[in-house]
């Protein structure tokens, strides 16, 4: 990935129904992601968690920028 | 009845779920933020392995191992202790976590349980997918 900056909105738009692994360098009040570098995008969560160590030294975010399957619901 | 004064935070409702993010403090101040469910039914608050470990954490140096009755069986779960949690305007210090992956097809990576939620006084509105908290 490059070192480009994105709003949150770009990323939503870019990457649709992704994981993301974004170094931020914006966050509100409650630590929602305001604009970032992405660093690693995937359908695929491991891939993001694989792809940490790139964010070594970096303070980062997860984010995935789709709602949730509906075929999938939680018992925990 | 509430007979103090509160905190509204909203959270984030996808489905019947409610969930927030959460920010973790590793070595040097990086931090990671991270989704968490909020779970009222979980006792402990769950954090995944790998982002810990990218923040500095030595995961293989446990302060304790539990086991967690899950809908899939009994596992046994390893704790440590993070410098900080920050969530819901809430920082804990020296909050212990158990450490464990959800499952990939989940769209969270964590859980924020009743460790969390019964010391800060949290009432949660399922509804109105709000939290509310005592103002400090």
């Amino acid at each position: 990935m490059n070192n480009t900056v994105l709003t949150i909105e770009q990323m939503y738009e870019t990457y649709i129904d992704e994981w993301l692994l974004i170094a931020y360098t914006a966050l509100d009040v409650h630590l929602n992601v305001l604009a970032g570098e992405v660093i690693a995008h995937s359908k695929d969560r491991d891939e993001i968690y694989a792809a940490l160590p790139e964010c070594k030294g970096k303070s980062f975010a997860i984010e995935h920028t789709g709602l949730a399957t509906s075929d999938v619901a939680y018992l925990l | 009845m509430i007979r103090y004064p509160i905190q509204i935070y909203p959270t984030q409702k996808t489905g019947n779920l409610l969930w927030v993010k959460a920010s973790v403090c590793g070595q040097n101040s990086r931090t990671a933020i991270l989704r968490l469910l909020i779970d009222t039914g979980a006792s402990y608050t769950i954090l995944p392995l790998n982002p810990l470990a990218t923040i500095g954490y030595n995961l293989d140096q446990s302060t304790r191992n539990r086991k967690i009755v899950t809908a899939s069986g009994t596992v046994d779960v390893p704790f440590i202790k993070v410098d900080w949690l920050n969530c819901l305007g809430i920082k804990m210090d020296d909050f212990s976590v158990a450490l464990y992956d959800l499952p990939v097809s989940s769209r969270i990576d964590g859980i924020l349980g009743m460790d969390f939620l019964i010391p800060n006084r949290a009432i949660v509105a399922t509804h109105e997918a709000e939290i509310y908290m005592p103002a400090l």
